[in-house]
């Protein structure tokens, strides 16, 4: 997961989303405006409109991109979170919850900066988790 | 945030290539539909004028007006909706 990939295929998805809503309403209003019979001038001016609320209404319900929330960054590694936390945990609930906390700070953290986790996603966030007890111990 | 508006702008040009290239795919498939019914007027046109010229003035405007839009408007919600997160916290 590098993170302006992520963005771009947000961006991406989002752009031919309200692209294509943009051109179904301008071809709807164009085929509307033919169908009632009305001039040249009418017709453009509907479908500037439909262009311009349709896009408008799309754009309004688009979300920010994956890198500006932690929640969305880390929302894939949310299972391999709780089973790492509570791995280390060893049955203490309140424990597993504090351990979480935790890596996912400094997971959230080293993926802002531009780290590429490997595709063994569990074996980074038990690393993260060794760094977290070690902080612990030093303290 | 200027990685972001780089690649919005970058996201709608490729969306803009996206669509001209559907209707190119569009305009060939048919130009291949005269060519096998030999229509002769057709085809002349066609040998005549490239798609792109052919393709209706106000259909080329439509295109890249929503695609313009749609790009200014998502920037600009962009750039806002990161001011009122960095306001908020």
């Amino acid at each position: 997961m590098t993170l302006w990939v992520e963005d771009l295929k947000y961006h991406l998805a989002m752009a031919l989303r309200t692209v294509g809503i943009g051109l179904a309403a301008v071809a709807w209003a164009s085929v509307l405006g033919s169908e009632a019979q009305q001039s040249a001038d009418v017709r453009a001016y509907v479908q500037v409109g439909a262009a311009v609320l349709s896009v408008c209404v799309a754009q309004w319900l688009t979300a920010l991109p994956p890198s500006t929330s932690v929640a969305q960054l880390l929302r894939p590694f949310a299972r391999d979170i709780l089973t790492v936390a509570r791995e280390r945990a060893g049955g203490d609930a309140e424990r597993a919850q504090l351990v979480a906390g935790q890596v996912t700070a400094l997971a959230a953290a080293r993926i802002r900066r531009g780290a590429n986790p490997p595709r063994d996603r569990r074996a980074w966030l038990r690393a993260l988790a060794d760094l977290v007890e070690l902080s612990g111990r030093t303290r | 945030m200027a990685r972001h508006l780089l690649t919005i702008g970058l996201v709608h040009a490729g969306v803009l290539g996206i669509v001209y290239f559907l209707l190119l795919v569009g305009d060939a498939l048919f130009t291949s539909y005269a060519i096998v019914l030999q229509d002769a007027v057709f085809v002349s046109y066609v040998a005549q004028l490239g798609w792109l010229q052919r393709m209706a003035a106000d259909v080329k405007a439509a295109i890249a007006f929503v695609v313009a839009l749609s790009a200014l408007l998502q920037m600009l919600l962009f750039v806002w909706r990161v001011a009122i997160g960095r306001e908020a916290s």
